[in-house]
């Protein structure tokens, strides 16, 4: 009998010792003391203190938040290490939340990853709140991705950029290699970052709302092209002015037009021909996102990509 | 050199010198202040012209030249042989070499001068006017070299123009069913065809001039065109033509031809696109005057440069091509390019804080 214990036990020490650990979040309640954990400087009322009530308080230092319990603590921890590691050359906060929820519509899994990022203590050391978030909803019957970005982070990543990164982390996430498909997109974002700021943001800042707005931009180019245009046309007419002399090819004024006969019509017909194009005038099924949107409660502005499913 | 006999107008009153005077289109005499028609006139110096000798041999090789003698101050003045009326470096007085202006050289019409050398002199001072590139001391009268009152000489042609044009005539149409988009050209050959006449074109007869000065001088009214007769051109100089007028036919007639090709243009309605392929439009010569037209010669000297301007000496237009100041050319495009600049940015800031 002990022999048999015996066994079973190095059994079980075996299996424990390869068994795959997963940890839950670690959350804490939300509570009138505290304005409710939201330490940013959103306005609470009645219209969002359900949403920030349903929002997961959490350790903002944590940084990846995996409520379905798709990633082992190993995996986490190589993950925590390169988000650090962008967060530090970025000056710009990371988040990678995994909930699992009944995905309705891409706007309820926007509404979601943008209280969680503003109702906790996301970006708050960086300017406008600058951060990304990217939030895998695991719900098994339509799984979902997508990339949000918040403050100074929509500059970086702009709509064709979270684009390029979705379609590249996609068939990782949507085989479940979380490990490899987090990692790309981390060292994705990194490496966008390390270019600059895409051409298509270089007219843009960021409100202290998180709100994107054109900054206006003198067009040199195009004015100074209409400029020269217009003082050339002005100069040629002061310049004609000062030349009265013109030589003349008609004869007009001499006309007797009692004496004109017109004495021929003739229209033959030479051929013809017809050409055609064809436009579409359908938009097709876009993604959404893009632009900075309010989507969640708090009335901050943030981007994102177009999402996937999968 | 030709001695000639030149032809003066004296006041049958005082016997003074006397002169055209454009405004009251008479002949007034500026001594005893009497004004006469030009039948008068004529009339009275018929009898006193008619007593003159004024012959001399020819002395020299100047065949060229002609000299006379002048009737006020017995004076001996050379005039080239273009020249058909002129005055005495002396004394100022009028002569008409009649000769000059006798058989073919008779011109068959005349426009008297109506506007008077102070016109010409005004409306130099007035060239500034709306020409902020001139040189600032460009109008100075103390710049004109002379102002001459001068009848030109031009060939007056009445022209008959015949024949068609062809024309590559496109019309284009659009339309779209759906998203597809349509447009059919077709292509017509069109053929216009007509006659027309062209009365009393003109053309300066003379090499001494420059066309282009004298065309931008029309049109003269030619209503007010009288027979020729050697009175008007008392007070004023006159040339004679050195170009026959059948060596002028090709060059006035393709004005001619040129707005008959126009108007039959224009008689080709309901095409977008008009492409000329061929004119087939002849001129054929109806009759040619020779007439003499009134012209104030303004010469300028500037900056060791001469430059001439001119006014028709009936209606009033004055033309001639004025020099650009450098300095003030350079100045004005940079005031322009700067205004440009500033309203490009305003109507592109505005457009931006309009949400474009």
């Amino acid at each position: 009998m002990k022999k048999y214990l015996k066994i079973l036990f190095i059994i079980s020490i075996y299996f424990i010792g390869f068994a795959k650990c997963y940890a839950y979040p670690k959350t804490f309640d939300r509570n009138e003391l505290k304005n409710y954990g939201v330490n940013k400087n959103w306005t609470i009322n009645e219209n969002n203190k359900k949403n920030i009530l349903n929002t997961p308080a959490v350790d903002a230092n944590e940084k990846l938040y995996d409520f379905a319990e798709i990633l082992t603590d190993e995996e986490e921890q190589i993950l925590k290490e390169k988000i650090d590691d962008f967060i530090k050359k970025t000056k710009m906060d990371m988040v990678i939340v995994i909930p699992r929820f009944h995905y309705y519509n891409d706007k309820e899994n926007e509404d979601y990853a943008a209280d969680f990022y503003d109702y906790n203590d996301f970006g708050m050391k960086y300017t406008n709140n600058s951060g990304v978030l990217f939030l895998r909803n695991a719900y098994l019957n339509d799984p979902y991705f997508n990339i949000y970005t918040f403050g100074d982070a929509q500059l970086y990543f702009d709509y064709q950029r979270l684009e390029n990164t979705l379609d590249k982390v996609y068939a990782n996430i949507k085989a479940e290699n979380y490990l490899l498909g987090f990692e790309m997109f981390i060292d994705e974002m990194l490496q966008y970052y390390n270019i600059g700021k895409p051409n298509s943001m270089l007219g843009y800042k960021v409100d202290d709302k998180g709100y994107l707005y054109k900054i206006y931009q003198v067009p040199i180019i195009p004015i100074t092209l209409i400029s020269l245009v217009v003082t050339t046309i002005i100069m040629l007419i002061l310049i004609n002015k000062n030349k009265m002399i013109k030589t003349i090819h008609e004869a007009k004024s001499y006309l007797d037009e009692t004496s004109v006969k017109i004495t021929e019509r003739k229209d033959i017909f030479i051929t013809s021909h017809t050409s055609s194009y064809t436009t579409s005038s359908g938009g097709g099924e876009g993604s959404s996102g893009g632009f900075s949107s309010s989507s969640g409660s708090s009335g901050g502005g943030h981007s994102s990509g177009g999402g996937r499913h999968g | 050199m030709n001695n000639e006999e030149a032809l003066e107008y004296k006041c049958p009153a005082c016997g003074a010198n006397i002169k055209y005077n454009p405004k009251i289109n008479k002949w007034k005499c500026e001594y005893c202040k009497s004004e006469f028609d030009l039948e008068t006139l004529t009339n009275k110096n018929k009898t006193a012209q008619k007593n003159k000798k004024n012959q001399k041999e020819p002395t020299d090789n100047f065949k060229d030249y002609i000299s006379y003698k002048c009737e006020s101050c017995g004076a001996e003045i050379v005039a080239d042989n273009e020249t058909t009326a002129t005055f005495c470096v002396y004394c100022g007085n009028t002569a008409i070499l009649k000769s000059k202006l006798s058989n073919k050289f008779t011109p068959s019409k005349i426009i008297p001068f109506k506007t008077e050398k102070e016109a010409a002199l005004e409306a130099f001072k007035n060239l500034s006017k709306g020409r902020p590139l001139m040189p600032k001391d460009f109008n100075s009268p103390s710049n004109i070299e002379k102002i001459r009152g001068i009848y030109i000489p031009f060939w007056l042609y009445d022209i008959n123009i015949n024949g068609n044009i062809e024309v590559l005539g496109k019309q284009i149409s659009h339309w779209s069913i759906g998203d597809t988009h349509y447009t059919k050209t077709s292509k017509y050959n069109v053929i216009r065809g007509g006659k027309m006449d062209f009365y009393n074109v003109p053309i300066d007869g003379s090499t001494r001039f420059d066309n282009d000065i004298m065309n931008t001088l029309e049109p003269f009214n030619y209503e007010e065109m009288k027979p020729y007769n050697h009175a008007y051109l008392s007070g004023f100089y006159a040339e004679k033509y050195d170009i026959e007028g059948e060596s002028l036919f090709q060059e006035v007639s393709s004005r001619a031809i040129s707005s008959a090709e126009k108007l039959l243009l224009e008689e080709i309605k309901n095409y977008d696109i008009k492409t000329l392929s061929k004119n087939s439009l002849t001129a054929k010569e109806i009759k040619k005057e020779y007439a003499l037209l009134p012209v104030w010669m303004v010469n300028v000297k500037y900056k060791n440069k001469m430059y001439i301007f001119a006014m028709n000496g009936q209606t009033g237009e004055f033309i001639g091509d004025i020099p650009l100041d450098k300095t003030k050319t350079i100045i004005y495009s940079l005031v322009i390019f700067i205004i440009s600049i500033f309203i490009s940015i305003l109507i592109s800031y505005l457009i931006y804080i309009n949400g474009g």
